[in-house]
C-alpha cells in the first residue's frame, strides 16, 4: 500500500496490482488507475516541464482538459506516443511513461534558464525579436526555437499497429455518459430509438464517479450507473462505446468518434486494431458533455501540487488517492466546500480554507469552522513556494488600494483551487451552433442550434444532480420522438429522487475577472505559459479582439484548446478593455476536442489499400514478359519490357525499332470508353465535341477533341459510330471518369430533352494494339475469315467480328504512324487473346512494347498527349487541331469561348517541334525557352518544352514545345537556358516522321 | 512492387456469384417497363428495389437506369430479345457482362463489415431485403443488393474487385464474420 492510497474505497481493483515505470523508476498502482492517479498514489506530483519557461508542472485536473501533465507512453521503439494526458492514460501492467520537455532530467532541467530571462520573453517575443535579419529565420531562429520549445518527440519508425474505421447510423447519438447522458440514453432507448452512447472514460458515470454520497431513486450513484448501463447493454438497439472521444462535429449530424481499443491492455492481442474511427450519422444528437472546472489565477499558480478541487475529489473518490495531507483550499464558488469536507474526512488536514469572495460571514464558512478547519473569506493567495512541489502559500487580504494586508505564510503540500465550472460547449460550437453569453453564470452556453442537436445537463449550465438527470431524460425523450417521428415527448417528465447531490457545476457569483490576482507568474494558459502580464501587454499594445489577443499571446492555442484558460483570459481582457465579455468575443472551437492520431484518420487506407490498384486483364501477360510497370492514375501500366539487363533507354530504342520495322503489341485497355446511345446520340456528340459527327458513317471512326466551356482542350480520343444511334467513344486513360462526369453533367442539366444515355464501358473491353508494317499479316489469319484488307477496312474503319471465336470490335487506328489495329475483346478474354496474338506474331518479329515506347512513337508523329502537351490553357488551334472543328456547327461546348479575341491572337503559345543542334542532347521536359542568347535573369521566356525523347528511328533527339507565336518562327534558332549552359534549338514542324502519312495508308 | 499477388486466402463468407450476362438499360419509364415485362417481371422495380425471378434479376440504379443480371442466358441471346421488346422505345441497352464481377458476402456480422467502407445505413430496418443501391466501398464504386438479413450481392468493376476483397478481409480481423 503506497503512502497516499486510502485503505479502502474507490473504483480500483486492489486484487490487481500493476507495476509501471515513469522516467525509468518503478511504481505500483491498481487496475482502475490512470497514470495520473497512480503517480499521485506514489506521491509523485512533478510530471513535466512547461512549454516556454520549462517550469516544473504537475497534475492539475483529472480529465481531458489537463494542460500540464503531458507524457510520452512507450511500448517499443515504434509504439511511442507523445503528448498524452496522464489524466487519461489508463494504467496497465508494464506501462512505461516518460516526462517531456526536460534535459537532462525532469527534476533538474537546463531549459529552466529560460525562466530567468522571462522578462525578456514577453508576449509576441518571437514576432518582435526574430524578425531580423530575415535570412536567419530558417537557418537559425526557427530550428533553435523548435528545439527548446518542443512538446514530446514523434517516433521515427513506421507505426506497426492497425487502425480500423467504421460508419454507423443511429436515431440518437449521446455524447457523454454522465448523469444527463445516461438519463437521456435510458429515455431514448425506452422509446425504441437506435441509440449510440459514447464516453471518453473507461467507466461511465461522469461526475458521479467522484460521488459516493448521492442517492438516485434510492440507489447509490454507483448502483444507479451500473444498473442503467446493464439495461442499455442488454438492448440490441443500443451501442455503448467507452474509451471513445467525440472529437469532431461535422455537417448534417456527422460525428467523428475516436475509440481506443488496446492502449489500456498490457498485451494487446496481435492483429487487433489499436483504435477505431467512427463516423456516425445521427438523426438527433444529444450533447451531455458536462462542465470543466476553472483554475484560479494567482502568482505561482502552476506549481506541482496545485490542482483543481474537483480533480482532487475525483482522485479521492474514484481512485482512493489522497493527493496531499496538508491542504490549502482556495475557492471562488461553493463547490470547494464539499471537496474540503471530503478530504478532511479522508484524513487530510485542511490547513487553510480561503473563500476569495468579499463576504466573510458565509454560513458555509462557519460550518467548516465547526469541523476544525481554519477558514476565511475575502482572502487571496499572493504567492506560492516550492520548486518541484508546492511547499507553501502566501495569503493576504487585498485592500481597496490593492495593497496586501495581513500577509502570512502557510506550509502545505497540496493547494486546491476552484474557479467555478464552465459548460463544455466545444462540440456545440463545432456544430456552428450559436453560443449565448449568460450574464448570471458568466459563461457561454449553447444558444440556437444549427443542427438537429440538443444539449443536456451541465454543458448547458444546468447545475445540480436532480436537474441534470431530469434535463437529460427530457432531452432523450424529445430526441427519440423527433428522430422517430412519434408523438411529442413533452408529456414525459420523468422524476428522479435525488439526495445528497454531488458537487455539480456551480457558477461564480462574483465577477470572474475579479478572481484573478496580479503578480509575477500568474498563469492563465498553463500549457502555453501565458500569464496575466502577457494579456495586459497585448491590451496595452492595442489588441482589442480576443481573436487577436489570442494569436498574439498564444493563449488558448495549445493542444488543450484553452479548456482551462479561455474564459479566464477573455474575462480579464474584457475588464482591461472596459468592455462587456461578448463584445470582446469568443474564439471558435475547432475539431478535434482532444488530439486524435493521424493513423486513426488513415485507418486501413495504407499500403495496398491506400488506393485501389487497378490491373488490366492482360497484366499477368505483361508480368510474364518482364514488364516494368508505371502508375497511370490508379492503373498499373507496362512501361517497357527490358530484355537481358537492358536499361529503359535501350529497351525503348529496341521496341521503337521493332514497331517501325516489324510490329509491336501493346495493352491499351486502360483507355476510357463510353457508350453514347440513343436516338439523339449524334446530336449529343455534335454538342459535346468540336467535331462534326452527322456525316460519320456507321463503321467509321474519327479523332475527336473535347473542350471545356472555357474553350481549352480537355480530352481527346478516337470515336467510332458502331450504329446509327450508338457511338463508341474513347477517352484518355486519366480522363475516363471526368469526361463521363462532364458529359453526364451536360446531359442531365443542360440537354435533358435529348434522348441519349451514357454508359462507361472502359472495363468491358480488353484492348490490344497491333502496330507496325506486319500488323495485318499477323492479324488476318486469326479473325475467322473477316476481310481486313486496306480496301475492306481502311484507316479509321471499324468492324465487328470474331477472333478465334471471341467476339471482337476491331478498329483500324494508329497512334504510332504505322499500319495499326486495336482489337477490342470482352475483358475476360483479354489474357487469352493477347497470348494468341503474341504467339501468332512471333515469326513476324512481333514485340511487346510499353507506354514509354508509345510516347516516343506518337511524338515522332507529332501526336499530342493530353496533360503533357496541353495544360488546360491551350485551344485546339494552339496545338494544331483547328482542322478538327466542325466549321458549320451552330454550337459546341467551348465554341463561344474560342470566339473571344484573346483566343485568336497570333502570339498565343503554339505547338511546334524542336531540334537540338547537337542531335544527342535530349532536352528536359519543362525547360524554358528564350529567343536570344546570353540573356540574364529575369529572362524573357517565350515558351517551354512539353515532350522530349531520343528517337532511335530518326537517329536524333526530338522535342515538342509550346512557344509564343511558334508557327511563325519555323526555322528560327531559339535557346534553352540550362544550368550547364544554353542549348540552341531550331523550330520545326512537330511531325518528325513520315509527314505525308504514307506508312499509314497501306 | 505490388505485382505479387499476396491476397490472403478467400474466407468462407466471401464467394463469387457471377451471372451469365449483365446489361445496363437506360431509357424512359415505358421502355423500362417493357423490358421488365420481357424479362418476366410483373412490373418495373421501384426506387432502390431489386427483384429476382430465378432467371433474371432487375436492379434499380437510378430513375432511368436499371441493371439486368441474367443468371443463365448469355449476352448474345439476350440482347436481341430485349431490343425486340423495346422496339419503338427510345433506350440504351449496353452489354456490361465483363465490365464488372459479382461477389456474395454472407455471414453473421456482414453488415458491420460492409459498414467499414460503405457509409450507407445498412440496418435491416433502413435497408431491407431486396433493397439495392449504387454506393461506395471506400474508394470503389459498388452496387449493393441485400439478398437476406445477413447476405449481400455486390457488383464491382473488375479492376476494383481485388481492392474490395482485400479491404473486407483486412477489416474482418476486427469484425469477425461467422459463416452461415
Amino acid at each position: 500500500m503506497s503512502a497516499w492510497r486510502l485503505p479502502s474505497g474507490g473504483h480500483i481493483d486492489r486484487s490487481r496490482p500493476l507495476r509501471f515505470t515513469f522516467d525509468g523508476r518503478s511504481y505500483t498502482g491498481y487496475a482502475g488507475d490512470t497514470l495520473a492517479s497512480a503517480l499521485l498514489a506514489n506521491g509523485v506530483h512533478l510530471l513535466g516541464r512547461s512549454f516556454k519557461y520549462h517550469r516544473p508542472r504537475g497534475i492539475m485536473t483529472a480529465g481531458p482538459e489537463e494542460p500540464c501533465a503531458l507524457v510520452t507512453v512507450r511500448r517499443d521503439e515504434a509504439r511511442c506516443t507523445p503528448n498524452l494526458r496522464a489524466t487519461q492514460v489508463e494504467l496497465h501492467e508494464g506501462l512505461c511513461a516518460y516526462s517531456q520537455n526536460r534535459w537532462p532530467s525532469l527534476a533538474f532541467d537546463v531549459g529552466q534558464i529560460a525562466e530567468w530571462f522571462s522578462a525578456l520573453l514577453p508576449a509576441g517575443f518571437y514576432y518582435k525579436t526574430f524578425m531580423w535579419p530575415r535570412s536567419a529565420w530558417h537557418k537559425l531562429y526557427e530550428p533553435l526555437i523548435r528545439r527548446t520549445a518542443g512538446l514530446g518527440k514523434a517516433p521515427k519508425l513506421a507505426d506497426p499497429d492497425r487502425y480500423a474505421q467504421q460508419y454507423a447510423h443511429c436515431d440518437v447519438l449521446i455524447v457523454g455518459a454522465g448523469p444527463a447522458g445516461l438519463a437521456a440514453a435510458q429515455e431514448a432507448a425506452a422509446r425504441g430509438a437506435r441509440v449510440i452512447l459514447c464516453d471518453e472514460r473507461a467507466h461511465s458515470g461522469g461526475s458521479l464517479l467522484a460521488d459516493d454520497r448521492a442517492r438516485i431513486d434510492g440507489q447509490t450513484s454507483a448502483e444507479w450507473v451500473d444498473g442503467t448501463m446493464a439495461q442499455l447493454r442488454a438492448n440490441p438497439r443500443v451501442r455503448v462505446l467507452q474509451r471513445t472521444t467525440a472529437f469532431g462535429y461535422f455537417p448534417h449530424n456527422l460525428m467523428g468518434l475516436s475509440e481506443r481499443l488496446t492502449d489500456h491492455l498490457a498485451a494487446p492481442p496481435p492483429g487487433l486494431a489499436r483504435e477505431r474511427l467512427w463516423q456516425v450519422r445521427a438523426r438527433e444528437v444529444i450533447l451531455a458533455t458536462g462542465a470543466i472546472e476553472q483554475p484560479l489565477v494567482f502568482p505561482g499558480n502552476d506549481r506541482p501540487g496545485i490542482m483543481l478541487g474537483g480533480a482532487a475529489l475525483h482522485y479521492l473518490k474514484h481512485h482512493a488517492v489522497l493527493p496531499g495531507r496538508r491542504v490549502v483550499v482556495a475557492t471562488a464558488c461553493d463547490s470547494a466546500y464539499r471537496v474540503a469536507r471530503a478530504l478532511q474526512a479522508a484524513g487530510a488536514q485542511i490547513v487553510q480554507f480561503i473563500d476569495l469572495r468579499p463576504q466573510t460571514d458565509r454560513p458555509a464558512l462557519a460550518a467548516l469552522r465547526e469541523l476544525g478547519i481554519r477558514c476565511d473569506g475575502d482572502l487571496r493567495i499572493v504567492g506560492t513556494r516550492g520548486s518541484n512541489r508546492v511547499t507553501g502559500v502566501d495569503i493576504a487580504r487585498i485592500d481597496a488600494t490593492g495593497a496586501a494586508r495581513e500577509q502570512r505564510s502557510i506550509d502545505c503540500d497540496l493547494v486546491l483551487m476552484s474557479g467555478g465550472y464552465v459548460p463544455s460547449v466545444h462540440l456545440f460550437s463545432q456544430s456552428r451552433g450559436r453560443l449565448r453569453y449568460d450574464e448570471t453564470l458568466q459563461v457561454f452556453v449553447p444558444g440556437e442550434s444549427a443542427e438537429r442537436e440538443r444539449s443536456a445537463g451541465a454543458c448547458r449550465g444546468i447545475a445540480g444532480l436532480a436537474d441534470a438527470l431530469q434535463d437529460g431524460a427530457r432531452a432523450g425523450a424529445a430526441a427519440a420522438s423527433a428522430a422517430l417521428g412519434t408523438a411529442d415527448a413533452s408529456a414525459a417528465n420523468p422524476a428522479f429522487t435525488v439526495d445528497a447531490a454531488a458537487p455539480t457545476p456551480e457558477p461564480l457569483d462574483v465577477p470572474r475577472a475579479s478572481v484573478a490576482m496580479h503578480g509575477p507568474k500568474a498563469f492563465v494558459d498553463f500549457q502555453h505559459d501565458v500569464t496575466l502580464r502577457d494579456l495586459d501587454l497585448a491590451v496595452r499594445e492595442g489588441f482589442r479582439s480576443i481573436e487577436h489577443i489570442k494569436r498574439y499571446t498564444t493563449t488558448g492555442m495549445a493542444t488543450d484548446q484553452g479548456k482551462t484558460s479561455n474564459l479566464n483570459a477573455l474575462h480579464h481582457a474584457a475588464r482591461e478593455l472596459g468592455q462587456a465579455v461578448p463584445a470582446v468575443g469568443l474564439t471558435t472551437f475547432r475539431m478535434p476536442y482532444t488530439p486524435v492520431t493521424f493513423a486513426s484518420f488513415a485507418g486501413q487506407a495504407r499500403g495496398e489499400l491506400f488506393d485501389p490498384v487497378r490491373r488490366t486483364p492482360m497484366h499477368d501477360w505483361a508480368v510474364q514478359h518482364g514488364a516494368v510497370f508505371e502508375d497511370v492514375g490508379l492503373w498499373k501500366r507496362a512501361r517497357y519490357f527490358p530484355r537481358d539487363n537492358e536499361d529503359m533507354h535501350a529497351a525503348v530504342a529496341r521496341e521503337c525499332r521493332a514497331v517501325r520495322e516489324h510490329c509491336g503489341i501493346f495493352d491499351a485497355s486502360t483507355l476510357g470508353k463510353i457508350a453514347v446511345v440513343g436516338p439523339d446520340a449524334v446530336e449529343f456528340m455534335n454538342r459535346m465535341y468540336v467535331n462534326e459527327w452527322s456525316k460519320l458513317a456507321v463503321g467509321r471512326s474519327k479523332y475527336g477533341v473535347l473542350l471545356r466551356d472555357d474553350g481549352f482542350v480537355y480530352d481527346d480520343g478516337v470515336v467510332a459510330r458502331v450504329a446509327a444511334d450508338r457511338f463508341h467513344v474513347t477517352t484518355t486513360t486519366g480522363g475516363a471518369a471526368r469526361v463521363l462526369a462532364m458529359m453526364e453533367d451536360y446531359r442531365q442539366t443542360e440537354w435533358a430533352d435529348l434522348k441519349v444515355w451514357l454508359t462507361s464501358t472502359t472495363e468491358e473491353w480488353a484492348v490490344i494494339a497491333l502496330q507496325g508494317p506486319r500488323a495485318r499479316d499477323i492479324l488476318a489469319p486469326l479473325v475467322d475469315g473477316l476481310d481486313i484488307s486496306a480496301a475492306a477496312l481502311p484507316h479509321m474503319g471499324v468492324v465487328e467480328g470474331t477472333l478465334q471465336g471471341v467476339p471482337m470490335l476491331l478498329f483500324r487506328v494508329s497512334f504510332t504512324g504505322e499500319l495499326g489495329f486495336e482489337v477490342n475483346v470482352p475483358a475476360a478474354e483479354g489474357a487469352k487473346v493477347i497470348a494468341a496474338l503474341h504467339a501468332a506474331g512471333e515469326r513476324f518479329g512481333l514485340t511487346p512494347y510499353g507506354t514509354e515506347t508509345m510516347h516516343v512513337l506518337r511524338a515522332e508523329k507529332g501526336f499530342i498527349i493530353i496533360g503533357q502537351d496541353t495544360d488546360g490553357t491551350v485551344t485546339p488551334d494552339d496545338v494544331g487541331l483547328a482542322w478538327a472543328i466542325g466549321k458549320s456547327k451552330r454550337d459546341f461546348v467551348g465554341k463561344r469561348a474560342l470566339a473571344r479575341p484573346s483566343m485568336q491572337q497570333s502570339d498565343r503559345k503554339q505547338l511546334v517541334g524542336l531540334r537540338t543542334r547537337d542531335p544527342h542532347i535530349v532536352l528536359e521536359e519543362g525547360a524554358q525557352i528564350v529567343d536570344t542568347p546570353g540573356q540574364r535573369a529575369p529572362m524573357t521566356l517565350i515558351g517551354h518544352v512539353t515532350s522530349s525523347y531520343a528517337s532511335a528511328t530518326l537517329g536524333h533527339s526530338i522535342a515538342m514545345a509550346v512557344i509564343a507565336g511558334g508557327r511563325a518562327r519555323m526555322g528560327h534558332t531559339l535557346y534553352v537556358p540550362m544550368p550547364g549552359g544554353e542549348i540552341p534549338v531550331e523550330v520545326c514542324s512537330p511531325v518528325f516522321y513520315d509527314p505525308q502519312g504514307a506508312r499509314l495508308n497501306v | 512492387m505490388s505485382e505479387s499477388n499476396t491476397a490472403p486466402r478467400t474466407p468462407g463468407w466471401l464467394s463469387v456469384a457471377n451471372p451469365a450476362s449483365r446489361f445496363v438499360l437506360q431509357g424512359e419509364l415505358p421502355a423500362l417497363a417493357a423490358a421488365a415485362s420481357a424479362l418476366g417481371f410483373e412490373s418495373d422495380v421501384g426506387t432502390n428495389e431489386a427483384r429476382d425471378n430465378g432467371q433474371f434479376a432487375l436492379l434499380w440504379l437510378g430513375p432511368d437506369e436499371r441493371l439486368i443480371l441474367a443468371w443463365q442466358e448469355g449476352a448474345r441471346q439476350l440482347a436481341p430479345r430485349i431490343a425486340n421488346a423495346l422496339a419503338g422505345h427510345a433506350h440504351s441497352l449496353v452489354d456490361v457482362t465483363h465490365r464488372q464481377v459479382s461477389r456474395c458476402v454472407r455471414g453473421e456480422g456482414i453488415t458491420e463489415l460492409l459498414n467499414c467502407g460503405c457509409p450507407q445505413d445498412l440496418d435491416i430496418t433502413q435497408f431491407a431485403v431486396d433493397r439495392c443501391s449504387r454506393t461506395l466501398y471506400n474508394k470503389a464504386e459498388i452496387v449493393l443488393w441485400r439478398r437476406g438479413p445477413n447476405e449481400f450481392h455486390v457488383e464491382i468493376w473488375r479492376s476494383y474487385a481485388d481492392y474490395f476483397e482485400r479491404w473486407l478481409i483486412e477489416a474482418a480481423q476486427d469484425l469477425p464474420v461467422s459463416t452461415l
